[in-house]
Order: C-alpha cells, then sequence, then structure tokens
C-alpha cells in the first residue's frame, strides 16, 4: 500500500535504541521511486482527456496526491527528527563528533552540522564582548563561580584573565575561577577541596 | 640575668617618605575613632590598630586577591579556615601559603607576591619588621593578625603598609612613639663643624634620649608571651559581619583551647574568653534552631560544660588517661612503681571498676560513663586534682555519636599537623589539618587522636626514663636536655608542638622530683633533631613564672650573634630555632654565659 514505506522509516527511527541511527539510504530510495511512480500517474492523468466514463481520473488523482503529500510530509519529519538529534549533540559533543555517529550521517547532514557549527561560533563571537562568549561552558549554572583548590605540583605562575597573577607551587591553596581551573584539575595539577 | 640589647639604628627616622603619602591618598581617610591614638596632637603618630575590624579590614579586600600566609600552629589554622569562610562569601580571591618560620616566609613571599597588594599574615610576622624583612612594593598593604607578641614596634607604629588587627593589649606596654623614633630634622648635622655650647647640650640630650630608648625597647622586648588568640579575633570580625555561625564558633573555641592546653596564657583569661564564647553559642544555637531549613550548621552541637581535663578520655581509657594527664600524674607520681597503688586507691574512691577503667571510654557502662564527672568532681578535692575540673566546650558531630572535647580536637590538631613520620611534606600535614576542621571529615580528627595517644604514650616514656637517668642537666642559669637519634621516637618530636608539650611535661616533672627540687625555678631547654644535620632548640619558661612569658626568644637571638651563627629557620615562636647540630654545643655554652 502506499506510504507504508514512510511510515515504516518513521517507525524505525523512533524504535532504534542507537543514539544516532544510520541514514536509510535504501528505504528512501524506495520511498521516492514510489513517488515517482505516483507522480507519474497524475501526470499521464493530467495529459489525457477527462471524460466522465470512460477516463474519469478524478479519484485516482486524489488518492495518489495524498499519498503523495504524506510521503512528502514522513521524509521531512523523517531529516528533521535527525537534524534535532544532531543539534543536540553538537551542544552536547562539541563542533566535533565522534567517529560512529559520522559515519551514520548522510552527505547532506555533514554539509548541515558544518553550517551550523559555523553559524553558532559566529554568534559566540558576537556576544559577550570582546573576546565572545562560550555558551557551551556552564550548561548547567556552577553553584559558585569560584572554588578552593589545592596544589598538588608545583605549576609556576598562572595569569587570569582579570590579571590576577597566581602562584601555582604545592600544598598552597587557591580559591580562583571555576573557569580557568577546570583544565589543571583535569590535569592533576590542581585538586578540588571539597570541605561541605 | 641581664641582656645587652643592641637596639636597630635610626632607620625610619625620614618620615614621611613619598610612598607613604601616596599610600594615603589611595586607602580611604580613616575615621579617628577606630584608630588608636598614642598621641592626641600630631596625627602621623597613631598605632596602627585596626580594632573596627569589620570596615577597615573588608573595605579593603573584598574583591580583590589576598595573599594569606599561616602559620603552623592550631590557633592559626582554626583562625584561617573562618578567613577561609568569610572570604568565600565575598568571592575574595585568596592564595594560602603555610609558612613555618621568618626565613621560609621572606621566601614564600617573593614567591608568591607578584601583582598582589593585600597580604595577610596569621600568627605570624607580627614580631619581625615586615617592611624591612619583605621588602614590599609601596603599594602593598599588609594585615597582621598575631598571636606572638610583643609585637614588632615598626609595625605598631608603621603608618601606611602594615595594620594590626585587634585590639591592643594593656599588657603589652608599647611604648610611646616619642620614646623610640626621632625626627631627623631636629638633628643637629652639623656636629663636628662648630663644638659650641648648644651643640653640646643637644649632643647630650641625644644620647639621654638614646639610653631612655635603649631601655624602654629592653622592657618591651625581653619577654615573648602570648596575646589573644587570632581565631577569637576572626571570630569576632565576621560577627561583626554578621557571618557568624555554628561551624565558626566551634573553630574560635578550638583555636582558644589550644592557648590554654598549651600553657600559653594565664586561666584567668582563658575564663575571660570563655564567658563570651557562651554568650555567643547560645545566640548562635537558638537562632540554628528556630531555622527550620536545615543548613550546614547543624552539623555541629556544641554544648558549653563543666569537663575534666584528662586528656582524651572520651577516646582513651580512664586509667590510661590519668596517667598521661600532666597535672594528675605529677599529684599522684604516676612514673613511680609505687603509684600503681595510688592510681588504684583514687580509681576506687572514685567507685569505678578496675575492668571499667581499663576500657574504652566509649565501652564503658553507660551509667559509671554518664556519671563519670560527677564522680571525680567528689574526689577531686581530696586529692588536690581540683586543677581538673575546668570549663570547656564538647561537640557532637554530624548527628553521630561522636562526642568530642575541644582539647580532643586540639590534640588531633596537633598531631595532624605535625606528623612527618612518613615522609610526609609539612605542606600536606597542613592540608590535613585544615581538612579535620570540616564536620563531614571528622575521621580525620579520630585519626589524629590516635596519633596522640602514641604521642602521649611516648612522652611519659621518655620523660620517665629521663628521669630515671638523670638525663636533665643542669647548665646554672637552666636546664636542658638533648633527644638525640638513640632516643627511641625521637622523629616525633621535630616540631615545636610536639616538643613544647614534651618539655612541659618533663620540666613540670622535674620540679615535682625531689632531687630537681633546687632546680625548681629553672626554665628548661630542649633539643631534637629534625634531620641529619640539623636540629630544633626549644625552651620553655619556669614552672614558677605565674604568666607565661619566656625570655628565650631574646636570649637565642643574643647567643646566635655571639658564636656568630645565623639561624636556620627562626620560627615564629621567637623561643624554637632551628640551628645546626654541630652548633648546638657553642650555642648552649654562650647561652649559659649570657644567661649567667
Amino acid at each position: 500500500m502506499w506510504g507504508d514505506k514512510a511510515i515504516e522509516l518513521i517507525k524505525e527511527l523512533e524504535r532504534s535504541t542507537e543514539i544516532f541511527p544510520p541514514f536509510d539510504d535504501d528505504k528512501i530510495r524506495l520511498i521516492l521511486e514510489e513517488c515517482r511512480v505516483l507522480n507519474q500517474f497524475i501526470e499521464d492523468a493530467m495529459n489525457s482527456t477527462f471524460h466522465p466514463e470512460t477516463n474519469n481520473y478524478l479519484a485516482g488523482v486524489k488518492a495518489r496526491t495524498a499519498a503523495l503529500e504524506r510521503n512528502k510530509r514522513c521524509l521531512l519529519a523523517y531529516q528533521w527528527n535527525r537534524l534535532q538529534m544532531l543539534r543536540k549533540m553538537r551542544w552536547e559533543f562539541g563542533s566535533i563528533l565522534p567517529v560512529e555517529i559520522k559515519a551514520n550521517m548522510s552527505e547532506g547532514e555533514v554539509a548541515w552540522f558544518a553550517k551550523y557549527s559555523k553559524a553558532l561560533a559566529n554568534y559566540m563571537k558576537g556576544i559577550g564582548g570582546r573576546n565572545g562568549l562560550n555558551l557551551m561552558l556552564d550548561m548547567q549554572p556552577p553553584k559558585d563561580l569560584y572554588i578552593e583548590v589545592r596544589c598538588l605540583k608545583d605549576f609556576g605562575k598562572l595569569e587570569l584573565d582579570t590579571g590576577e597573577v597566581f602562584y601555582l607551587s604545592q600544598n598552597s591553596q587557591h580559591y580562583m575561577p571555576r573557569s580557568q581551573v577546570e583544565n589543571l584539575v583535569r590535569q592533576g595539577v590542581l585538586e578540588h577541596i571539597n570541605w561541605s | 640575668m641581664k641582656l645587652h640589647i643592641d637596639f636597630r639604628g635610626n632607620r625610619k627616622i625620614a618620615l614621611p617618605d613619598s610612598a607613604d603619602t601616596e599610600r594615603r591618598k589611595l586607602s580611604p581617610p580613616i575615621p579617628q575613632g577606630r584608630i588608636h591614638l598614642s598621641h592626641q596632637l600630631h596625627e602621623p603618630l597613631h598605632m596602627m590598630f585596626v580594632e573596627d575590624l569589620s570596615e577597615d579590614f573588608i573595605n579593603h579586600i573584598s574583591g580583590e586577591h589576598i595573599l594569606l600566609f599561616v602559620n603552623y600552629d592550631v590557633d592559626a589554622v582554626c583562625a584561617c579556615r573562618i578567613l577561609q569562610n568569610l572570604f568565600r562569601s565575598e568571592s575574595t580571591l585568596y592564595t594560602l601559603v603555610p609558612v613555618e618560620g621568618t626565613q621560609e616566609l621572606v621566601e614564600a613571599y617573593k614567591r608568591f607576591s607578584d601583582k598582589v597588594k593585600y597580604v595577610v599574615f596569621i600568627n605570624c610576622g607580627g614580631s619581625i619588621d615586615l617592611v624591612e624583612t619583605l621588602e614590599p612594593e609601596p603599594d602593598v598593604l599588609m594585615f597582621v593578625i598575631d598571636s606572638h607578641k610583643p609585637s614588632d614596634i615598626c609595625n605598631v607604629y608603621s603608618r601606611s603598609q602594615v595594620r594590626l588587627l585587634g585590639k591592643p593589649d594593656e599588657s603589652e606596654n608599647i611604648p610611646q612613639f616619642e620614646d623610640i623614633f626621632l625626627d631627623t630634622d631636629t638633628e643637629p648635622e652639623s656636629e663636628e663643624e662648630e663644638v659650641n655650647e648648644e651643640a653640646l647640650k643637644k649632643r647630650r640630650e641625644r644620647k639621654l634620649w638614646e639610653e631612655k630608648r635603649n631601655r624602654v625597647m629592653f622592657d618591651y622586648t625581653q619577654f615573648s608571651f602570648c596575646g589573644r588568640a587570632s581565631s577569637l579575633v576572626v571570630f569576632e570580625l565576621i560577627w561583626n559581619l554578621g557571618k557568624d555561625d555554628l561551624e565558626s564558633l566551634w573553630w574560635a573555641i578550638v583555636g582558644l583551647t589550644y592557648q590554654t592546653v598549651m600553657g600559653l596564657i594565664v586561666e584567668q583569661k582563658y575564663a575571660c574568653e570563655l564567658q563570651v564564647l557562651q554568650l555567643h553559642l547560645s545566640r548562635l544555637t537558638s537562632i540554628s534552631q528556630n531555622d527550620v531549613e536545615a543548613n550546614r550548621s547543624q552539623f555541629y552541637r556544641i554544648t558549653a560544660q563543666k569537663d575534666l581535663r584528662l586528656v582524651l578520655y572520651r577516646h582513651w581509657n580512664v586509667q590510661a588517661s590519668l596517667r598521661h594527664t600532666i597535672c594528675s600524674a605529677l599529684k599522684l607520681k604516676l612514673w613511680t612503681v609505687r603509684s600503681e597503688k595510688r592510681l588504684y586507691q583514687v580509681l576506687a574512691e572514685i567507685g569505678l571498676p578496675l575492668k571499667d577503667s581499663l576500657q574504652n571510654f566509649s565501652s564503658m557502662d553507660v551509667t559509671l560513663r554518664n556519671e563519670f564527672f560527677s564522680m571525680v568532681e567528689t574526689i577531686a578535692n581530696n586529692h588536690d586534682l581540683d586543677e581538673l575540673i575546668y570549663h570547656s566546650f564538647t561537640v557532637s558531630v554530624c548527628y553521630g555519636n561522636n562526642f568530642f572535647q575541644a582539647s580532643d580536637y586540639v590534640y588531633a590538631m596537633i598531631c595532624l599537623l605535625e606528623d612527618t613520620m612518613k615522609d610526609k611534606s609539612r605542606g600536606s600535614c597542613f592540608s590535613n589539618c585544615i581538612d579535620s576542621l570540616s564536620p563531614t571529615k571528622y575521621n580525620l580528627v579520630l585519626n589524629g587522636i590516635e596519633k596522640c595517644k602514641k604521642l602521649f604514650t611516648s612522652i611519659v616514656r621518655l620523660v620517665q626514663s629521663m628521669l630515671d637517668m638523670k638525663q636533665i642537666i643542669s647548665a646554672g642559669p637552666f636546664l636542658y636536655f638533648i633527644i638525640n637519634e638513640n632516643t627511641s621516637d625521637y622523629s616525633l618530636y621535630a616540631h615545636p608542638m610536639s616538643l613544647a608539650m614534651l618539655a612541659r611535661y618533663a620540666l613540670n616533672a622535674c620540679a615535682s622530683q625531689s632531687n630537681y627540687r633546687k632546680h625548681g625555678s629553672l626554665p628548661l631547654i630542649v633539643s631534637a633533631p629534625q634531620s641529619e644535620e640539623n636540629c630544633i632548640v626549644l625552651g620553655i619558661p619556669p614552672v614558677t613564672e605565674y604568666v607565661p612569658r619566656n625570655f628565650f626568644g631574646k636570649a637565642f637571638d643574643q647567643a646566635l650573634e655571639t658564636i656568630n651563627t645565623e639561624p636556620i629557620l627562626s620560627y615564629f615562636d621567637s623561643a624554637a630555632v632551628r640551628i645546626s647540630i654541630k652548633d648546638r654545643p657553642k650555642f648552649f655554652d654562650s647561652l649559659s654565659t649570657i644567661l649567667s
């Protein structure tokens, strides 16, 4: 029946347990083929002359148009939902996606993703003063802007954006902006002191 | 005992220098009421004691980057912890560096001071001339919270760069400005050219003035003693700001208890401060009870009560605690063989079965546990053990059944701070110690208490053997003994606080021994190895001295000068110094000449 494959495509996407299921090329080709057949019938009908008894194609064309519309909607819905997923992932993983996900993307999706990243970067450059504002940081508002850290190894001088100079040497403790410290905590130079 | 004091020359005479005036422009004008004016007429002569801390201090520091130097002692750690909470609530960036002695401070200052405009010193720096020693940039402002007295006179009268936080103590007897400093303008410059009557007279006057100054300075610096606990000063600061809570109150209590446990302040002073703290406690408890929201302060439940001075008894057994407490051990002479009988007699009078007295206090019978205090109280009089009873605070942490007396905390923190057994660096000990003040990390305190039991056991054993072997030697004006590397557990005593605990125990034991009785009023110097080459030398005042003031600070300086050596590290407590082992005999010789 017309439209069966389209609904299958949507259902598959919904049923899938993968984070980002592969782009279903084959099914889409089949749907497009179906659309072409439907379209062919409508075109042929349009080119023939109408006769209420021998050549009454009205009902047939109406049904096929509806099927065509439905296929189109399903295809768009499929693509839209996939792009939504990609957008979410852009905020979660950043501009570079894991290889597994990249392999599942279609050509068009890759292009869209690059464009989206570019637009986002431009936007972030444009707001928040001269240096821009990284919207990716602190998606959840942090409890404190500053944290207490203890230095585990001698690191040397660290200058903050605001101009203060911190000398990080072993066993000194500091209270400093979270954003500047995160990297050093990951590197194991600093340790977050949790007192509460 | 005569010390000759050679007070540094007339530095600081040229007033006002350009940096000073510039600084004054930068800082807001200070209303007169807040500053102690030693001289009402001359504005520049006031002492820089900042009393109303809340405004002057906070206005300066909030939102700035602060450099915080903290000494290695319990009071300083407590004060620092309270300050950290304050800084956090003010979003003030800080860098905290623990320092142990003057030399370390100078080095650390050089490393950390880049672009820092505000420096806070806790229990360090007050008794050295900060401006001269650290050579700070002219726009650096230094706040000093130091319980080591006397404060260096240059810090007291520094008009621009140094501020001492807290009230000046009357007992300090700070000399008048005009007795110490002379304005250069009035000095006759052309003395050599014309020797007329006028000049001669002036010169005579100047000589008299100099003599007087030396005398005044000698009186002022002769004894070192302990002022108000820094943690109390800081607690008062945050109280004025309305940011006090039960947590910081407990830290202030621990800071104060440290001073009395180490015998640094007289009983009356402790009692005075105690009353104030009790008022704070009742105020804060009623607030936190009304507070419906479960806030952090409820981790602590503090009660003020009469308690026993028995060391760690809640975490030990009664017998061990009686043996290791100075006062009970002295009164019952618990290091002799015959003392066993006396101990049992006391236990019988208390009404405590022997079996229970050897059990952990926490596993003793509940009724005995609850009534233990009153049982001891009734017999305290008969055995001259009144000293055992004092007012103190207990805390229960984290809803659990973990009761700690303030002194338990102090002992645990001392041991955490000086636990260098397992090749731990001093810095990581400091981190441990400051962590142990957090209510959620009270198992660190338990850990410290275990270490402290070991320390006490070792102290008692060591004192006993020293008395038996007569290892405490009289050098004429003072007693001394040296812990060497053959002594068991020598590494426990490598740092000033544990060494001071040992010294106090030993001196008290000495004074009550009959064969040492004639030396009863002598001070004691102890020395312990710190590494292959270096050792620490520490002096404590005689038992008979009512006010615990210590003249060794000055004496050590003089002795080092005579033998022409620089100390490797001079601790902020001036009566402790680190020198090289091979200099030690010379050092002791020159000490005994100076003091006799």
